[in-house]
């Protein structure tokens, strides 16, 4: 299992504890992989992750950087009013994890260092989800769900 | 000879902070405290509040404190929509000007404001936290060269203080040319935190120009910003020069979203390497027994939102955060350094107007939902 589906019901349950109240924002840093051609992978579990914690869907989505800058910067807008800043970056040493979930009542705070073990299968999003960050990097504009 | 302090705007602004740093230095000393002459009574009870406590003269008519000989710079911190106005007063009248943040309320006045600086040969400086140990630190990083290239940024600054009340999650539709920043219970809040984010990026990259915006606001925890349409949260894209882009995260995020101030949170990203900086890192905690969960201020009417350090409102909680000192006077210092020698400030007025600018793209871009140039 590749660990951000590891990761995503980790933090899933501390949402579904109701402790930190419905989540508004999500920042995550996925340093995971120095395959820069793995990047747009990453992002898309990524932003299926954050539609799942704050539960909803992603309405619009603009992408800065691309593989060959060796980071994607996705800023995200959800429908029902959330928003997120999510950056899969290229790994230059150890892997590294560092998430912000910003509740209305709270925050949650995960940074991580996971093992090699889990980083051994690629990520697997939807083929949609990537096409979709893909078309936000060639298109340089914020991409709307159903302009993808 | 000390420089001469003149205060416009008094008590419940960031004067507050502001007369306490210049007075702690002693190259300068405050000889009174004006604003405009037409100001309502709650803000020149203020006003006075301040100059009493200070053992300085209220001065009620600006061009009166303006014409005085003794004044060689001055501190201003109106509500937005009056500081463009205000600032290019003092300019005009040859002063040197230390001005809150954000510079103005319009870009048409801030471009004024520039110009008269540029042509009277002033000194300026707007206040934001890059002489602060956390981005020292950063610049410490990227000039030690174990980053490579620089390539992007990212500043995350929450600020948690308030009351987060339980409102469901809303889309926000946001206003695409906001005029109105600050009012006693509430501000915009990316208006009024992203700056700083804004004010660091530039100041780490170089000056690199701000090019294009893409942002998102939203109104998740604060009743008073809800009543007045304000934002109380909002993020940003940036694309500068030479490629370099940035995010930033920026809000009023209530009382229990941190243990400390918030989240400062910086993450650098180089062609060699990448850079994880907590703000928050240098800090005491105390674990012991006995300790509750959070114990958050009574509600102050006067300022419910915590904005102003004389309303001392301090929470605590468990683990319980202290944060190392800071000097009072670290950017004020830093504004009579550049004055004693003749340099320009880190943060001048010219930058303030390129942060303006990107903010103001900012708000378009929540509005429309696109990427906005900065021109």
């Amino acid at each position: 299992m590749h660990y951000l589906l590891w990761l995503d019901p980790v933090i899933g349950t501390r949402i579904e504890a109701g402790t930190i109240g419905p989540v508004v924002f999500v920042r995550a840093h996925l340093e995971l992989t120095a395959d820069h051609g793995l990047l747009a992978r990453t992002a898309a579990a990524g932003l299926e992750s954050a539609g799942r914690w704050v539960r909803s869907e992603p309405k619009s989505v603009y992408v800065q950087g691309g593989p060959k800058a060796g980071y994607l910067n996705l800023t995200v807008e959800f429908v029902n009013g959330a928003c997120a800043l999510l950056c899969a970056e290229a790994a230059h040493s150890e892997p590294a994890v560092q998430l912000l979930l910003v509740g209305r009542n709270g925050t949650l705070r995960y940074d991580d260092f996971p093992q090699p073990e889990q980083l051994r299968d690629a990520p697997a999003p939807a083929q949609a989800s990537i096409a979709w960050i893909e078309e936000a990097v060639r298109s340089g504009k914020p991409v709307a769900r159903g302009g993808r | 000879m000390a420089f001469g302090v003149l205060l416009v705007t008094g008590a419940m602004t960031h004067q507050e902070g502001y007369a306490a740093g210049f007075r702690a230095d002693p190259r300068a000393k405050v000889v009174a405290v004006s604003d405009e002459k037409d100001v309502d009574g709650r803000r020149a009870g203020l006003n006075r509040k301040l100059a009493g406590e200070l053992g300085v003269p209220y001065i009620p008519d600006l061009d009166d404190a303006l014409g005085r000989a003794d004044v060689d710079l001055v501190s201003i911190t109106t509500e937005h929509h009056r500081q463009g106005r205000v600032s290019i007063r003092c300019a005009q009248a040859g002063k040197h000007v230390y001005l809150d943040k954000p510079l103005a309320g319009n870009l048409e006045e801030a471009r004024e404001l520039e110009r008269i600086v540029k042509r009277r040969g002033l000194r300026s400086q707007m206040f934001t936290q890059v002489l602060f140990p956390p981005a020292q630190r950063a610049r410490r990083l990227v000039a030690s060269g174990v980053l490579g290239e620089l390539r992007a940024v990212h500043a995350d600054l929450l600020f948690a203080k308030g009351f987060a009340d339980n409102q469901p999650v809303r889309p926000r539709r946001e206003n695409a040319t906001p005029n109105l920043f600050l009012v006693p219970d509430a501000k915009r809040e990316m208006f009024n935190i992203a700056v700083y984010s804004l004010a660091l990026i530039r100041w780490l990259s170089g000056r690199k120009a701000f090019r294009s915006v893409r942002s998102v606001t939203g109104n998740y925890f604060l009743a008073e910003n809800r009543v007045r349409d304000f934002e109380d949260f909002g993020i940003l894209a940036v694309n500068l020069e030479g490629g370099l882009t940035a995010t930033i995260a920026s809000g009023r995020t209530g009382w229990r979203s941190h243990a400390g101030s918030g989240h400062l949170r910086t993450k650098l990203i180089g062609s060699r390497g990448n850079l994880f900086l907590d703000g928050q890192a240098a800090r005491g905690e105390l674990c012991f027994e006995g300790q509750t969960y959070w114990r958050v201020p009574a509600v102050n009417k006067d300022d419910p939102q915590a904005f102003w350090a004389s309303s001392d409102q301090r929470k605590t909680g468990a683990p319980e955060w202290f944060l190392p000192p800071l000097a009072p006077n670290i950017d004020q210092s830093g504004f009579l350094d550049a004055l004693e020698r003749g340099r320009e400030a880190e943060v001048t007025v010219s930058d303030g107007v390129r942060i303006l600018e990107a903010l103001f793209a900012a708000y378009r871009s929540a509005s429309s939902g696109e990427l906005v140039a900065i021109s």
